[in-house]
């Protein structure tokens, strides 16, 4: 079989002898050190921004602020 | 002196539909090898997962050297002592031993008292200390890629070490270790316990447990058992307790017959040159044919390369007198041939999708109104059909199989296959990670398979498995067929000689 | 406690959606103009474009890919659409030898472009491995620069009535039914029977779910991904043909952050960034809600800039919500 067939098959799976997979999306998650409690947080800061943002754009295009 | 080292109390863990532990217990006495033992889903890395601070315990506490003690995460837990090195390796590969050692916590100086630098001197010295005190004879420079997958392990046993823990966890430490190696990270443990350290030793091998653990607490569905020395314990009293009834026979009576030849291997070479090469075997009608070998045997890339997911260099596979041309894994398919892999998780299932999606994801062409559309009718029935048959514990088909048990995720993966009716069905360690009753139903089904007619290649780390199982043996070592056992000879002996015969 | 964790949930994972349906109440009552029969013409109209990219970028979204050439593509299509929909008496007609072509053939030679886009795309990604990240960024490039060339950077205008009349029209004249709400839903229709109820679908859900399992199991990732790729160009292709329709004419600059959008409304509407999840009536909720947001926002005359600022935010509240749902698996 020809060299072409490496980088279709043999390309996608882990490396025969050192067993090593490509990364992968989850495993980034997995080592993304957030919890749900920060991430909560997160969310609730940005939630506070977006009326925020709403708020002080409705009265700047109304010529109030 | 204290009792106990460590104590861990009236722990309790809930996981979304699952009480993952359920007032479990732990008591480990200094300078000791305390082994934990239970099913796939006893608890016991769980348990351990809280102790390290990986999960956060819902109830309970941790008793540490007389005090009470919160662990908040592994940073925490590396600070107060406790070290853990875990079951599936996480390596950086392209960085160097020593690097991985220290990853995180490298050792630094300042420049002009002010940038802060890793000094690579220091790191490169201490990591080759601690290699040579543990008898391990690795060069800290040299790239972690470059070394075995077993070889890899023992450098994760050794950052654990590094971190100058009371404590040490070790979660499957031998799963991918040869016999020397086994015996080099025994001798790791004896040193450790010397100088004052305990260990915790999660396996389910129990003749390794035996021989290595003082005392061994015993886990079921996420209780505490009890706890008993080494020297009470036998290999049947631990597997009555772990399951929690007697279990008679291990393995089924089998019936099958095996007729003639239907697949012939010859010259099957990879096209990496340390992959497997020169493969030379047949397939019977109705044969369970088991293949052995250390990790790094190269088995499962044999039989990925059969089923046309690796590359081969040269070689013929023969089935019923047609010669075919492999190099997808359709073209095995329809040839009837499949292939359950080692990796359940990550090539197997497809965790979001339901069980109905996942029995019937590689038939769907038998369900096609007009050619275009799924006919979700049939395909209900074939999965209701294929849950009633094989057994399968899941709610519903619509259930997302990633909250079903180890045991009955498999069987939706055989259930997937056999939807096709294939010839030839290539097992790779088709009982990894289920507990002990669920292996049993799964020889079951291997053994009905073959009295059926169908032929099955398994293969396995687990020696007793294949003696149990197969028909016949072929061994193998570094990427060689270095035999054939059957009869008489499929003992452990024997077959530990072929697979160990170009062992480095 | 378990009742209570679930609910709480379910507001958590639909909070995009009731925060926006809730601010839309809100300026209801402070202005009840608000509630009018052409805010609603526009939200039907605005969706259905809207929508109809979104489906497209789903594809990608749901095999663990993405799709930035969205916009710009939709901008290339508006821009050959118009060019070749102006009215034969136009006096800055682009090709004024040329009659007026029949509109159909205009659709279709749209599409021919549009597709070819998204089959260089496909090739790109499913053959050479390249991220599609990174492939369909440089393709917005190429894309733009097509456009520029086509267009010599001028605006198109003067185009035809029975062309602009496929926005501006309504299902026997009834105001709340807009042409464009009907082809929208006629897509709709097709792609959910393609997701739900085709090989092709599965496969595609497959593969996003894990790949590795899906090569396993023989299915054709090259060629699945490849229909997914073209699929989102015909989608792109339609959606600037009507994009041209609405907007009565065409220039190089639309389009232009069209495919954040439609992220945006994937996103809202239940597509996973993890891959493997995602249906179509979730993208049109959540393309339908943020189309929503936006028409409250000009309604109360908030200032252009904090629209952007809003807007950014939306999305990257979405995608931390979805990145929740996987983190709260520990």
């Amino acid at each position: 079989m020809e060299q072409k067939n490496e980088n279709q098959w043999d390309g996608k799976r882990p490396d025969p002898i050192t067993q090593t997979k490509e990364g992968w999306y989850e495993k980034l998650l997995a080592r993304v050190p957030l919890t749900v409690k920060s991430l909560n947080i997160i969310i609730a800061i940005l939630f506070l921004l977006l009326v925020a943002a709403l708020v002080i754009g409705t009265l700047k295009g109304n010529g109030i602020l | 002196m204290l009792e106990y080292v460590l104590e861990m109390k009236g722990v309790c863990k809930y996981f979304p539909g699952v009480k993952a532990l359920d007032m479990a217990e732990m008591h480990l006495r200094p300078g000791t090898v305390h082994a934990l033992m239970g099913e796939n889903g006893a608890g016991k890395s769980t348990l351990m997962k809280c102790l390290f601070g990986v999960y956060k315990m819902d109830e309970g506490e941790i008793i540490y050297n007389g005090e009470q003690v919160k662990i908040e995460n592994p940073f925490d837990a590396l600070q107060k002592g406790i070290a853990m090195v875990h079951q599936e390796l996480q390596p950086i590969p392209e960085r160097s031993i020593a690097e991985n050692i220290y990853c995180g916590r490298y050792p630094e100086t300042k420049i002009l008292g002010l940038i802060r630098t890793v000094n690579h001197k220091k790191m490169y010295e201490q990591t080759g200390a601690l290699l040579k005190s543990l008898g391990l004879n690795f060069d800290p420079k040299a790239k972690l890629g470059s070394l075995s997958v077993s070889q890899m392990q023992l450098v994760e046993i050794a950052k654990a070490v590094s971190a100058n823990a009371k404590i040490v966890i070790m979660d499957e430490p031998t799963s991918s270790l040869t016999r020397n190696e086994v015996d080099t990270l025994f001798s790791i443990i004896h040193r450790l316990k010397e100088s004052g350290c305990s260990i915790i030793y999660i396996s389910h091998k129990m003749e390794e447990i035996l021989q290595i653990s003082d005392e061994v607490t015993i886990m079921r569905d996420g209780k505490y058992i009890g706890t008993w020395t080494s020297k009470e314990l036998t290999t049947d009293l631990i597997i009555t307790r772990m399951v929690g009834r007697e279990l008679t026979n291990l393995y089924p009576k089998r019936e099958n017959v095996p007729g003639d030849v239907i697949l012939q291997v010859e010259d099957f070479t990879s096209i990496h040159p340390k992959s497997f090469r020169d493969v030379n075997f047949d397939l019977r009608k109705g044969e369970i044919l088991g293949v052995s070998g250390l990790v790094g045997a190269q088995r499962t890339e044999l039989m990925e390369g059969i089923f046309g997911l690796r590359a081969s260099e040269r070689g013929t596979i023969t089935y019923l007198g047609k010669k075919l041309r492999i190099t997808r894994p359709k073209a095995a398919i329809e040839n009837g041939i499949a292939l359950l892999t080692e990796d359940r998780r990550g090539s197997g299932i497809f965790g979001v999708l339901s069980v109905a999606d996942n029995v019937s994801i590689a038939s769907l062409q038998q369900y096609l109104n007009f050619h275009i559309m799924l006919n979700d009718k049939k395909i209900a029935q074939l999965v209701k059909d294929n849950v009633k048959k094989l057994s399968i514990k899941t709610p519903s088909i619509k259930t997302q199989i990633m909250s079903l048990s180890g045991g009955n995720q498999q069987k939706v993966i055989i259930s997937r296959w056999l939807a096709n009716d294939p010839d030839v069905l290539i097992m790779d360690e088709p009982t990894r990670g289920i507990d002990v009753g669920a292996k049993y139903e799964i020889y079951c089904i291997i053994a009905e398979l073959a009295k059926q007619g169908k032929s099955i290649i398994m293969i396995s780390s687990e020696m007793p498995e294949l003696i149990g199982m197969a028909d016949r043996i072929m061994v193998m070592c570094d990427g060689r067929v270095t035999g054939f056992v059957d009869g008489e000879q499929m003992n452990q002996e024997t077959i530990m000689e072929l697979a160990t015969r170009f062992a480095s | 406690m378990r009742e209570k964790q679930s609910f709480g949930n379910f507001l958590l994972n639909n909070a995009m959606i009731i925060f926006m349906i809730g601010a839309a109440i809100v300026v209801g009552l402070l202005r009840p103009t608000f509630f009018s029969m052409y805010n609603f013409k526009n939200l039907i109209s605005n969706t259905a474009v809207r929508f109809i990219i979104a489906v497209g970028v789903s594809g990608c979204l749901i095999t663990k890919g993405t799709d930035l050439s969205a916009g710009r593509t939709v901008g290339l299509a508006a821009c050959i659409a118009a060019t070749f929909m102006q009215a034969a008496d136009y006096t800055s007609k682009v090709y004024p030898n040329l009659g007026e072509l029949p509109m159909l053939m205009v659709l279709l030679g749209v599409i021919f472009v549009s597709v070819l886009v998204g089959l260089l795309n496909g090739l790109v990604i499913a053959l050479l491995n390249v991220p599609p990240f990174i492939a369909t960024l440089g393709m917005q490039t190429i894309v733009y620069g097509a456009c520029l060339v086509f267009t010599g950077a001028q605006p198109i205008g003067g185009l035809r009535k029975d062309y602009t009349n496929l926005s501006s029209g309504s299902i026997f004249n009834i105001q709340m039914l807009p042409y464009l709400g009907l082809f929208a839903l006629i897509i709709g229709v097709i792609m959910w029977f393609v997701y739900n109820k085709t090989p092709h679908g599965k496969y595609m859900y497959a593969i996003g779910g894990n790949e590795n399992s899906a090569e396993v199991s023989g299915i054709n990732t090259v060629k699945t991904k490849l229909m997914i790729y073209m699929t989102a160009g015909l989608m792109y292709g339609i959606a600037g043909f009507l994009l041209g329709a609405k907007s009565g004419g065409a220039s190089v600059n639309m389009g232009m952050g069209y495919e954040l959008e439609a992220i945006a409304g994937c996103t809202i509407g239940g597509v996973s960034t993890n891959g493997g999840v995602g249906r179509i009536s979730g993208i049109l909720i959540g393309v339908l809600v943020f189309e929503l947001l936006k028409i409250a926002m000009q309604f109360m005359g908030v200032e252009t800039s904090y629209t952007y600022i809003v807007q950014g935010i939306v999305i990257i509240i979405a995608v931390a919500l979805d990145i929740r749902k996987y983190v709260a698996k520990r």
